[in-house]
Formats: structure tokens, sequence, C-alpha cells
């Protein structure tokens, strides 16, 4: 038990600071504070760790504590940017067509089957591009990395960040270094099913000067359902607040062999023009580490007259990891805080 | 490398009397000459085959882990022979999906390919070497075909390629991820979704599939492998009995003398012997044979003999003492003759009167049972997989059920109470395909693909 306070701006330098909590019956007591000796991920996930809040608390506790407080630290932390060591296995596409980015966390070898799915059916004017957002495995994705060029023989970057930044951030440092007219973000734990996925959300992506993002169909390892875009839902369980939900994930659907409009579409597999993802300027970083930044810029290309669509032909795998580490206190409140700064941003909008 | 190897073995040949000759280079995880599982065994065999038929410049590419074979700086020796190479394999290899993280393999490859310049790249096995060895090699010289014997069900199955359980060592019908997540609970259903993935996406440049059963063959075409690019053809048997070569012969035309039969007369006391020969670990049915044998020493069956010839030192040391305590309990009628060099397996099998299979895995084509069908010896075996497929129940020999050690013990009972019913075995035993017809077959499936004629 205890008490968890924001108070914004209380940075005296050379000044030790101290709580002063006054009772409801007048007694009052003073308590010395530690200074931080956490920042940045580890000071979110710190506090996010340690609390649980009611649905009817949702609201307040986000709006006072918790949402400026993870704000600012989240914006301190994005004031430093890391290093970006960019490795080229291969000699670099001469003016690609389209760029995949691809951020890799935890799970490096996953880059070794995406290239190796690649190699057989991927165009070879598209460049790709990894992000490695986990550094501490940068030996062994160098190693990798090289076996991989030697047998597959299909070119591609590695930029390597000097710390970890999260999900936004490393995309953004994907679109920083593209050269394709199309961009395609595309996370590690997406596998080609059909082999013209690509070509396929390219064309499509050109076929109407008000489509803007296009999106794929997502399928889970037996075969049913990830993705077929996105759609809002208010969920009273978390204060009514706005989720982007997947329709009929799960579920075995029939859709037509074409395409279909979608309010929004999943980050794990979307393309659009490398003009427009620019002029968006990327995802929200202040979406930390990797949740409704997909939704969020989708809507900001809504804002644009630009729409959605998915293309049911293009199908790839999706294996989302299961959801052992969602259980985690500090990954709920995460989301939570999320979908509080997408409630925050879309205020006004009409789902 | 020896640069005048290279030189003389320049390709399209023409050899006075031969027109142009097959070039072909076996690849093996292993060396026969360094380790001595099936594998190796048969690629070293097929090698040997198609050089004794003078019709084939055959190659062996085998691969070594072990210390006494590394060079310092090298990845490619050639210590056992001219056309005898081996790879050391680094630690880094990805067992799983059989990736191949070494770097430097592509080139290794690629070189010595064109310095063999091989018309038919066959490998047995591609554990090891990696399956993107096999899109390296299409890439890089599609003129080559690339022709892959299976073995096991390796790339069906994580649990060594047995499809039997991990725990509960039940058999198993067809893999799934969901199946194999379960066996192998540390790995998520996605992993064995990509793992077979991976697999598949290099098997597609193999031009022909070679299983030695049809049982393995149609587990493969289930699995997904195309039914127009496999063909069924048993392995180039193993090397006969090690004896002084007369003059030119090759070994590979070495001949078991015919055996003379059996005969049990009324009254002869010689006991029955069943052989059982090989590794001894537990999906071999040991403990099938052992409880078997138990239930004949309760039922005072006293004229079956058990004799087993194998090794169990390299089994968990659980196994181990299972085994051990195993055998002092029926030591009466079980006689357990430990390890045996190879080349003496064919005196050993024509000193027995049966030979025994009880393995409780499908089996792939056991070597065992073509070596008892060459010496002409019946064989009894589990009624399941590539032993039943090789093995006509009433004219090679005889089933019982697999893992049941009380139908093997009926079946032992019959025999005791009739031994002649192993005996009139011997007039419909098939008779294993000869080393040279095995060799030729493998050279007519080199030619169907586009090796000269």
């Amino acid at each position: 038990m205890g008490f968890i306070a924001y108070v914004p701006e209380i940075h005296h330098p050379g000044e030790s600071i101290y709580a002063e909590i006054e009772m409801r019956d007048g007694r009052i007591g003073f308590r010395p504070l530690q200074p931080a000796f956490f920042s940045g991920l580890p000071a979110i996930k710190e506090l996010l760790g340690r609390f649980t809040l009611r649905s009817d608390e949702l609201k307040e506790g986000f709006d006072n504590v918790f949402g400026p407080a993870v704000e600012t630290m989240n914006a301190f932390r994005l004031l430093s940017r890391p290093d970006e060591d960019v490795l080229n296995f291969g000699a670099p596409i001469r003016s690609p067509r389209a760029t995949i980015v691809v951020p890799l966390y935890g799970r490096v070898d996953f880059l070794e089957y995406q290239l190796a799915f690649f190699s057989q059916s991927l165009a070879s004017d598209h460049e790709i591009i990894y992000v490695l957002d986990d550094p501490e495995r940068r030996l062994e994705v160098d190693a990798l990395a090289a076996a991989c060029l030697a047998k597959f023989e299909r070119p591609f970057t590695v930029i390597a960040l000097a710390h970890n930044v999260g999900y936004a951030p490393a995309n953004n440092v994907g679109l920083k270094h593209a050269r394709g007219d199309h961009i395609c973000f595309l996370n590690s734990d997406v596998f080609p099913g059909d082999p013209d996925w690509l070509e396929l959300l390219i064309a499509t992506e050109k076929s109407d000067e008000s489509v803007g993002i296009v999106g794929a169909l997502l399928n889970y390892e037996d075969g049913t359902l990830q993705h077929r875009g996105c759609a809002f839902e208010r969920l009273p369980e978390f204060a009514d607040w706005v989720f982007a939900i997947h329709p009929d994930k799960g579920r075995r659907v029939t859709l037509p062999e074409s395409h279909g409009a979608a309010l929004a579409v999943t980050g794990a597999c979307m393309v659009m023009t490398r003009e427009l993802a620019l002029q968006l300027g990327g995802f929200d970083e202040g979406y930390v580490i990797g949740d409704f930044e997909d939704a969020d810029l989708c809507l900001r290309a809504g804002e644009l007259g630009l729409s959605c669509l998915v293309d049911y032909r293009a199908q790839l795998y999706h294996l989302e990891r299961q959801s052992q580490g969602q259980s985690q206190p500090w990954r709920m409140n995460l989301t939570l805080y999320n979908a509080w700064r997408f409630q925050q941003r879309w205020r006004d909008h009409e789902f | 490398m020896n640069f005048e190897s290279s030189v003389t073995l320049a390709p399209g040949a023409i050899r006075p009397g031969f027109g142009v000759r097959q070039r072909v280079l076996v690849l093996t995880h292993s060396h026969p000459k360094i380790t001595r599982g099936g594998a190796e065994i048969a690629a070293g065999s097929l090698v040997r085959a198609l050089r004794a038929s003078g019709e084939v410049e055959a190659f062996l590419l085998g691969c070594s882990s072990k210390p006494e074979t590394e060079r310092l700086g090298l990845s490619l020796t050639q210590p056992f022979a001219e056309q005898d190479f081996v790879y050391q394999a680094p630690s880094s290899f990805d067992h799983f999906k059989f990736a191949n993280r070494d770097a430097k393999f592509p080139k290794i490859l690629l070189d010595l390919l064109d310095e063999i310049k091989p018309d038919i790249v066959h490998f047995h096995h591609y554990t090891v070497f990696g399956v993107e060895a096999f899109a390296i090699i299409k890439r890089n010289r599609p003129e080559a075909k690339i022709v892959l014997t299976l073995h096991e069900f390796l790339a069906i199955c994580l649990n060594h390629g047995q499809m039997v359980k991990t725990k509960s060592l039940q058999l198993c019908d067809a893999e799934s991820p969901m199946a194999c997540s379960r066996c192998f609970p540390e790995l998520g259903p996605r992993d064995f979704f990509l793992r077979k993935a991976y697999i598949r996406t290099f098997l597609d440049y193999v031009d022909l599939f070679i299983s030695p059963s049809q049982f393995l063959a149609d587990r493969y075409i289930e699995w997904g492998l195309p039914r127009d690019k496999l063909i069924v053809l048993e392995n180039v048997p193993p090397e006969l009995e090690a004896r002084p070569a007369p003059t030119e012969r090759s070994q590979a035309q070495v001949r078991v003398r015919p055996v003379p039969s059996v005969k049990w007369s009324a009254g002869r006391r010689r006991p029955i012997r069943i052989g059982l020969f090989g590794q001894l670990s537990p999906l071999k049915g040991i403990k099938v044979l052992l409880d078997a044998a138990k239930e004949l020493a309760a039922n005072k069956i006293e004229n079956v003999r058990i004799e087993i010839f194998g090794d169990y030192s390299s089994q968990p040391l659980e196994f181990q003492k299972a085994v051990i305590d195993a055998l002092g309990e029926v030591s009466a009628n079980v006689r357990f003759h430990g390890p045996y060099d190879n080349s003496k397996v064919h005196r050993l099998m024509r000193a027995v009167d049966a030979v025994l299979v009880p393995s409780i895995w499908w089996e792939n084509s056991p070597v065992v049972i073509q070596e008892a069908l060459t010496n002409r010896r019946p064989v009894i075996c589990s009624d399941i997989g590539g032993m039943a497929e090789a093995v006509r129940p009433g004219l090679d020999g005889l089933w019982f059920s697999v893992g049941d050690s009380m139908s093997l013990a009926e079946v032992l009972m019959e025999v005791s109470r009739s031994p002649e019913i192993l005996t009139s075995l011997e007039a419909t035993l098939r008779r294993p395909r000869p080393v040279e017809a095995v060799a030729r077959a493998h050279m007519e499936a080199y030619r169907a693909i586009g090796a000269p004629k």
C-alpha cells in the first residue's frame, strides 16, 4: 500500500525533496523522497507495475496522475536518440520500388525465416530494412545476417540502434532510411502466405487516389483469421474508452477475392506511399512500446481525406505471440496508458 | 584441395568404352569413416557401388564435428581419399529447422561443385549441410540435379524423426503445430509452423526424392512432398563381410554363399535361437523383448533362447540401468553378447534361427531386415510401418502386435511348439536385390532426371 502522486516541475537542483502529508484530522507528517534512480522505459515499467485501477477510477487516475507522468517520462526518454549503425548486407538495391521496414526485438531468429521466405518470392527491386531495437542481440544478429546473405543471396540492411526505443520510434528510423516509392511496415512475426502479397498491396494502393493505407489479410498458423481490418468499439470494462478491435479474430471466415474498406488496419503489415508516411510524420512516438499507433496513423490519414482498405487477396501469417507476457500488470497498464492517450488525441472524432 | 585431380576430372570427359560417365557427388551428414549411423553407411555403400559399376565418377562429401578432423582455418579437407571430402561443421548449426549458420559454407559448397562439376548431387540427409543447400545449388548450378534420400521422418518430426510422442513413446500418426508443441512444451505451435514452412521452402528445389520404403514415402506425401517427384528405392546394402578380396573383384560383387537350412529332427534338443541385432535403445523395443522372455520363462518354455547382439552404452543412464536389471532377471533364456563389429553381422546372423525386430517406432527400412533376408533368416517383427512392409507375414517371417510383449511371447511359444514354422519359411523368403541391381536402379533414376545416359 502507498501513494502515487503526480507533481510536475519540482526539480530544484541542489535541494532535497520531501512529501508533506496532511491527514483529515489535521495531523501533518513529512517524508523525505529519494531522487529518481530510474528513467526512460525502466521507470515507466516500474511505475506502471505498481497499481491496479477499477474501471471507474481509470479516467481520473490517468487524467491526473499516470497519463501526464508517463507522457513526460516518455517525452524525456525520446530526447536522446540512439546512434544508428547502418549495416548493408549485400549491395543496396538501386531505386527500390518499395521498402519493407521490420523492427526486430526479442526473437531475432525471425529474420532468418523472413529472409528465407522473401528470397523465394519477393521481387528483387524491393528494399528490406531491419531495425534492430534490441542492442544486446547485436552480435547474434551480425552473425545471423552474414549467414543469411551468404545462403539466400538476397541483399538487406540492418540498422542497429544503440539503445532500445520501442515500436513507433524504431519504425520511424526505418522510414527515415527508406528509399522506396512505397513503404511496407511489417512485424517480424508476419510471414508471407501468398507469394504476391506485396505486389497486390502496392497495386491496391495505386488503384484509387482516395486510398491512403492498405492492409493485408492476416491469419494465424492454423488458418483462423487474425486481421481483416480494424473496427472501433467502446469497452465498458475500460471506462467506455474506444479500442481498436479485430472483428472475426480467431474465426474461420470466407471473404471475397477482392478488397474491403476498414476504419483502420494493423501496423503488423501496412502499405502506403513513402510520401504519405513522411507527410504524416511516421508513427506517433507518444504511444509507448507498441499499441494504438497504427490506428492513430490511419485516423490521421483519414484527416487528409485518405481511406484504408484491406486487400483480402494479400494473405500473410501473423504468428502473434501468446498472451503470457500480457498478464504482467505493467503491460496491462501500458495498454491502458496508450488507450488513454488515444482517447485524448481523438476526443472529438466520431467513432 | 588437390590441383591435379581437378585437371584429370575435367567435365564431360570421354572414357574409352564408357561414353560420357555420370558424375555424382554423394553428400551425407556425417562420414562413414567417422561415425557408423544408417545414413552415412548407406551413402558410403552407394558411392562404392556406383564406382564398382565402372560407369560413374562418384565423389563423397561427409561432415565431421569431431576435433580430430579439424585443421586450423580450414572447413574442407580430404583426410581419407582423393574423391572423398570432409566438411568440418561448426557448432552454430540450427538443428531445429536444419538451418546452416556458417556464412562460409555456401562458397565452400559452390567451389567444390565447380571443381567436381557433378551431374547429380545426391544427399543422404540434409542436417549439418542445412536445407538451404538445395537453393544454393539450384541458383548457382542449375544444370546439377538434386536427389535426396529420406532417412526417418526427420523433416516431419522434431523427436529425432521417429514420429513417436516424447513422453509416452506412443506412436504418432501425423504432425500438427499444436500436437508437436505438446511433445515440446517449451516451443509453441507457431515455432512448428515456421519449422515446416522453412524446410518445405527448400525441399522445393529437390528434383527427386528417394524413399527406402513405401510407408515412409506415403508419410512424406501426406506431409506435402509432391508424389511425382518421389520414388521408392532401397538403399544400397552395407558392405558385406570383410574377407580378403579375391583379385579384381570389388566389394560390391562379393556375395553371401547360400546358407544351408537348419532342420529340427524329432527329439533334438538344440534350442531355437532368436537373434536381436543393433543399438539397444528404448524405441528398438528391448523392453518388449525382455518382458516376452520373462513370460516364456514363466511358462517353462526352455527351447527358445534370445541372443542379443548390440550396444546400450550410448543410451541414457536410466535406460542402461533398466536394461541391466532386466537382463539380470531373465538370464536363463536370454544371452547378452554385447556390441559386435558390423563386418561380422552375416556370420552372427547365420548362427541364429530367426531375427527379431521388436521396434516400438515405425522404422524406415531397417537394414537389419535386409541383412536377415540376405542370410536367409526369417524375421519376427512388430506389425507396423517399414517393418510390416519389408516382412510379409507367413512368407518372410512373422508379425506380433507392436509394443505387446504378450503377443511376442505367444509367437515365440508357437515357434517353440512347432520350430518347423521357421524352416518352412525359407522357401518363401524374399531375396533382397543384389548391390549391383540397387546401384543400377540409382543410375537409372539419375538418368530419368537428366544425367548422361
